[in-house]
């Protein structure tokens, strides 16, 4: 029982941070129609950025993630202007270009920074025994921070007015152009916020690790995983997929061993696009 | 069309002919040596050491009249710790620059593809690699001399002093590959002899983001030691979380994992009380005595931080030896005379002065290096190399004595 609750428990902080990941290449795909492959870099570059910021330049933790948040932006709208604007109505061309873009940011991050892996200057807190089952005060923290930051997609997805047209957006970019909708400018919101988010969880994912240039790409395969399963396009769906998956693999370590836990997310997606093509939350246009 | 078909045999026949009269060629030719090494990417740090440790062989053959009265060239390519790059570095230097050897391979990951096309057109490889499968390669072909301890022989190294250090229990964490796999079973079986007890063992996959499930089922039966056989990256995220969960439990690995750079990237803190082992060089040998002023001279640094440079030393000398002794510089010749001058019987030489005069009194020879005694078993295995133990504390990494597994 005990097992279990551990189990689910690791499975909540593994499940946030892929959901994180996942939530930033669904939104993406909601506007731009495509699969970014090179979003894990956009990851790395804002665990970077944060680093170069609070190493280096020795500024205080909030303006260090601050700065990772921009750096990621820059970056990433960027690679916008310069290749997916120009590929934007050629899906498949776009994917290709993502690729060959993820490559040229990972080998750019590794000429700058090195190979070598670095960590955040941020202390190891001592575990948390609540009755058996064991707590990292640091993933915690991490998972805490990972949920308000979905929260706060959420809020501004449902509340606000430029959520409200982002969605129509991704909806129906033609109905909403015609109902007075630039969508060029909700299109560069939405990669902002995608790339925000994408930014905070490579701090995440580096603040329980440590920051190397693979960081981003060794989180895609599940994440992309998720954004599937959630029905590509669908925030919600990410999100609840992220965590259905990162559940999963660490429940799924109860029976079998750890070597398979990252096949056993893909089994799941393969079960679950079998009796629902479209994702969890998928509609049907979607399939098309 | 036809012409192009017609073209493509007669090509075939001028590299059938170039290729003949190289072979003669070689009879007379001077010896050329390519070493293949990372200067760049993960193992970067390990290619400064390995330069000086081939410059300094080099000069001592040519100070003492080079190979069958020929100078020796040596040509190096950077294989960048990458195995295509480390590939097409090999290819260059056999098929552009017509070396008769490749050495000073180091991950295996690089060496094993390497060794793919070396055994097909039949070039040795001396290599500082530790993977199983080279074992099997070598006593197939006998075109590969392993001068270093296998990945096997680690895996012991780190049992004796896991028993040593006074640890009962121990729990195995092996990065999912060959190497890695093959050190875990013999740590498992050695320590189990010396009266240990190993509780279980897990595999776990390089580059995840979070190894939690995994140290759970680690720190299930409290054990007194774990043993992470693995790669620095994957050490970094384990430990730090290992030391989050269970604060004492003490961590044992190889020192190319465990290492400065480990460190570097971990903190003090988190690195406190790791033991690491190393192969080690054979500190009391003539040979060594000899190479290391001038080792210190050119790096300004100390060979006991990379064994590997001291091995590099001895593959030189020891290939320079065996063309002499073979009377040729052709590798279909003098690649047997590889184990022949290392492992005797003759009169034991410790520099290539020494051995070159016997080999010209026509006596034999056993060369003793450096790095080991150089003994080869027939996978071209080196049979014994002796281990240093460390201690990670007060944020630096210190020696504390030397096993022999």
């Amino acid at each position: 029982m005990i097992a279990f609750a551990q189990a689910l428990a690791n499975g909540i902080s593994d499940g946030a941070l892929l959901a994180m990941v996942a939530l930033g290449i669904t939104l993406v795909f909601g506007v731009a129609r495509f699969p970014n492959v090179a979003h894990g870099e956009f990851l790395t570059l804002g665990a970077y950025g944060a680093y170069w910021c609070s190493s280096l330049l020795g500024w205080p933790l909030l303006a260090a993630v601050g700065g990772g948040i921009v750096l990621a932006i820059a970056a990433g709208l960027a690679s916008y202007a310069l290749v997916f604007r120009t590929v934007s109505q050629r899906p498949v061309t776009a994917l290709l270009a993502s690729i060959g873009l993820s490559i040229l940011l990972r080998g750019a991050i590794t000429f700058i920074a090195g190979s070598q892996q670095v960590s955040y200057d941020i202390p190891l807190w001592g575990a948390w025994d609540l009755a058996g089952l064991t707590l990292l005060p640091l993933d915690v923290l991490v998972t805490i921070a990972s949920f308000v930051v979905i929260l706060m997609v959420h809020l501004v997805l449902a509340k606000t007015p430029i959520g409200t047209r982002m969605r129509a957006v991704a909806d129906n970019v033609e109905l909403a152009r015609t109902s007075g909708i630039d969508p060029q400018r909700i299109n560069l919101a939405t990669w902002s916020i995608a790339l925000a988010v994408a930014a905070l969880a490579g701090m995440f994912v580096a603040a329980r690790t440590a920051i190397s240039p693979d960081l981003g790409w060794n989180l895609l395969l599940p994440a992309f995983a998720a954004a599937v399963l959630g029905g590509l396009g669908s925030p919600y769906g990410a999100i609840l997929a992220g965590l259905i998956i990162g559940l999963a693999q660490n429940i799924a370590t109860l029976w079998i061993s750890e070597t398979y836990k990252v096949s056993f997310s893909f089994l799941i997606l393969i079960a679950v696009l079998l009796i629902r093509p479209s994702g969890i939350t998928g509609r049907k246009e979607m399939a098309r | 069309m036809n012409q192009r078909l017609l073209a493509l045999p007669l090509l075939a026949l001028g590299f059938l002919m170039s290729a003949s009269s190289t072979v003669f060629a070689a009879e007379v030719s001077p010896l050329k040596i390519g070493a293949v090494f990372p200067l760049t990417g993960s193992y970067a740090s390990y290619g400064k050491g390995c330069s000086a440790g081939l410059k300094i062989a080099l000069d001592e053959v040519n100070a003492a009249g080079g190979v069958l009265d020929n100078k020796v060239t040596l040509l190096s390519e950077d294989d960048q710790s990458d195995p295509t790059a480390g590939l097409n570095a090999a290819k260059k230097l056999i098929d552009v620059n017509k070396v008769d050897a490749i050495l000073g391979t180091f991950a295996s990951s690089v060496t094993l593809p390497i060794l793919s096309y070396t055994t097909q057109i039949g070039i040795p490889v001396l290599t500082l690699s530790g993977a199983p499968e080279i074992s099997q390669i070598g006593r197939r072909t006998h075109l590969v001399y392993r001068f270093v301890a296998t990945e096997g022989v680690f895996g012991e190294s780190y049992a004796i002093y896991a028993h040593q250090s006074g640890a009962k229990t121990a729990y195995v964490l092996a990065t999912n590959n060959a190497a890695q796999l093959d050190s875990a079973r013999h740590f498992t079986s050695r320590f189990t002899s010396l009266g240990g007890k190993v509780l279980g063992q897990t595999v776990f996959e390089p580059g995840m983001s979070s190894y939690r499930s995994e140290l759970t089922k680690t720190l299930v039966g409290k054990p007194d030691i774990v043993l992470i056989a693995g790669y620095t990256d994957d050490a970094v995220t384990l430990t730090k979380t290992l030391y989050q969960l269970s604060p004492t439990t003490r961590v044992i690995g190889p020192l190319y994992e465990l290492s400065d750079t480990y460190l570097r990237t971990v903190g003090p803190a988190v690195a406190e009380g790791k033991l690491a082992t190393d192969a080690t060089s054979a500190e009391g040998s003539p040979a060594y005595a000899r190479v290391l002023p001038l080792y210190r001279q050119i790096t300004g640094d100390d060979p006991t931080s990379n064994p590997y440079a001291i091995i590099d030393y001895d593959m030189v000398i020891t290939l320079a030896l065996a063309a002499q002794a073979a009377g040729s510089t052709d590798p279909n010749v003098f690649t047997p005379f590889i184990a022949t001058v290392a492992n005797g019987p003759g009169k034991t030489v410790t520099s290539y002065a020494e051995g070159l005069a016997a080999l010209k009194a026509g006596q034999k020879i056993k060369y003793e290096g450096a790095s080991s005694t150089i003994e080869f078993n027939e996978s071209g295995d080196l049979k014994h190399m002796m281990f240093k133990t460390f201690l990670l504390t007060g944020g630096k990494v210190v020696v504390k004595g030397t096993v022999s597994p």
